[in-house]
């Protein structure tokens, strides 16, 4: 790759924004800064400018109705920690062939050919057909991500490009709030739209359709998470405005490896962002500091999970935490507490 | 940074230093020329109104990378829709055939490796400080350079490079 590492440094060369581009920037920078909250007159010049390019390169826009439920079970086959293959079984009663491949109206083929799951983060590939030619496209809309049935979460998802023969894996990627240690058992994507670019009939012209389709499938996690400890914490932290933040559950998966709590923040609902609380889980011994990692849902709660120490004692009747409560708001003083957690088996 | 004339000439600074950096990273994200400078001018005006603070440039320059991925992850997302490498690379006039190549491929790829690729091959970064950037774990950013290289590996073949 040593070669390539060269001719693609080379290549981002030619990528430069346009000249004057510094000086604009400076200009709406400190043009914002005088009149907040900021001048709309860019962004719809630029809105104007997009939906020109966008109108240019669309031939034809055909709204379709479409909606199918299609659900499959998903196998894991265990690789290395948490890196697991997702395989779709045609033997089950749930799965059918109708998965493999979802003829749409208007000649629109969608092939599911593999569902991911690595490092808490569910890939789901496709393959696009229309009128019997490769074509690409692209998922648009919220997944909803059912876990037990019950609870409820959003995923994130991401876009793509082109392959160069014009064919195309579309990798949605979505990344879970809750993962494997609260136990998923049901993942259903709902998509409102999709966006389908392809070659047209006359093989020059492009077209973009939009569609709605759901599908669900079964995910049996018991392999990768065959047990759980579950630490009920009573303390509560109260922040600076006197208002409480919980602690609500640690968990600790010995399967996975992973201690993951959920913390309740005071601004439930608050929708500024920058108030929010997210929990930073610094140590379980003082002398020793875990990995962080963790991610914040967007209704106020928290959840974070930090990879489980080495010497951990899974017979542990009480488990003592040392969190660290940071914001986004600049200045704010990140707030430490220590909890002592009391196992309870059996939930 | 003190006073509004010093806090002014930081930024001055940093449009001058990393402007074009973070212009690339937003372009191989989006592929619009128009919107990934509005994501670096987003991005520069969250610095002068965020005012972080930042232990040494390293970490300046992985903070403006870092909130300009994100940004131009997020237009991505808004706009709904895609662009093709032959539209985002049409009006770029490179050096080589084989620099077209190359960039075309990585265009190509799904935007998680094009961002690890980037990250990797231009701008230096290692797979422990990718994952850091973009709040992955290591494991997750070596898989991706691990596989977009398989895949650029395969593209590139074809096209005899």
């Amino acid at each position: 790759m040593k070669d390539f590492e060269l001719i693609y440094k080379a290549a981002n060369e030619s990528i430069r924004p346009s000249a004057d581009f510094k000086q604009r920037t400076l200009d709406r920078i400190f043009e914002d800064e005088q009149k907040k909250p900021r001048s709309g007159k860019k962004l719809m010049l630029l809105l104007v400018a997009a939906i020109i390019a966008i109108s240019a390169f669309v031939g034809t826009v055909s709204a379709i109705e479409y909606y199918q439920e299609v659900r499959g079970k998903a196998k894991y086959e265990r690789e290395d920690k948490m890196s697991i293959r997702t395989e779709y079984s045609d033997k089950t009663d749930l799965y059918t062939g109708k998965i493999e491949q979802w003829q749409m109206r208007q000649g629109l083929k969608l092939t599911l050919t593999e569902v991911l799951y690595e490092d808490n983060v569910f890939s789901v590939n496709f393959i696009g057909e229309y009128k019997g030619k490769p074509c690409s496209f692209m998922l648009c809309g919220y997944p909803t991500m059912y876990i037990d049935g019950e609870q409820e979460s959003e995923f994130s998802s991401s876009g793509g490009g082109y392959n160069k023969d014009g064919r195309r894996f579309y990798t949605e990627e979505m990344t879970m709030k809750n993962d494997c240690l609260t136990g998923v058992h049901e993942i259903t994507l709902i998509y409102d739209e999709v966006w389908v670019t392809g070659l047209g009939e006359n093989g020059s012209e492009k077209e973009e359709i939009h569609a709605e389709f759901k599908f669900a499938f079964t995910v049996d996690i018991t392999e990768i998470s065959p047990e759980k400890t579950i630490y009920i914490i009573d303390e509560t932290f109260v922040d600076e405005e006197g208002k409480g933040v919980y602690l609500d559950k640690v968990m600790c998966t010995p399967a996975s490896q992973r201690l993951l709590y959920r913390i309740i923040a005071p601004n439930e609902n608050d929708e500024d962002y920058s108030k929010r609380y997210y929990p930073m889980l610094t140590a379980i011994d003082p002398s020793k500091t875990c990995r962080f990692e963790s991610d914040h849902s967007d209704n106020g709660n928290a959840v974070a999970y930090n990879k489980m120490p080495d010497d951990f004692d899974l017979n542990a009747e009480e488990i003592e935490l040392i969190v660290v409560l940071t914001t986004h708001t600049p200045g704010d003083r990140p707030r430490t507490i220590k909890v002592t957690c009391v196992r309870q088996d059996g939930e | 940074m003190g006073s509004a004339e010093g806090q002014r000439k930081y930024i001055e600074s940093c449009v001058e230093e990393y402007s074009d950096s973070m212009f690339r990273a937003a372009y191989s994200i989006i592929g619009s020329a128009a919107e990934a400078e509005d994501a670096v001018q987003e991005t520069f005006i969250k610095l002068y109104q965020q005012q972080p603070v930042f232990n040494d440039k390293n970490h300046e320059k992985a903070w403006l990378l870092r909130v300009v991925i994100n940004d131009a992850k997020n237009q991505l997302r808004k706009a709904k829709r895609i662009v093709s490498f032959e539209e985002s690379t049409s009006g770029i006039e490179f050096a080589t055939d084989d620099q077209r190549a190359v960039y075309e491929a990585v265009r190509s790829l799904d935007e998680k490796y094009r961002i690890a690729v980037h990250l990797h091959f231009f701008e230096g970064y290692t797979i422990k400080e990718i994952a850091q950037m973009l709040s992955i774990p290591s494991s997750t950013a070596g898989t991706r350079l691990e596989r977009a290289k398989a895949q650029l590996r395969k593209l590139l073949e074809r096209e005899g490079i």
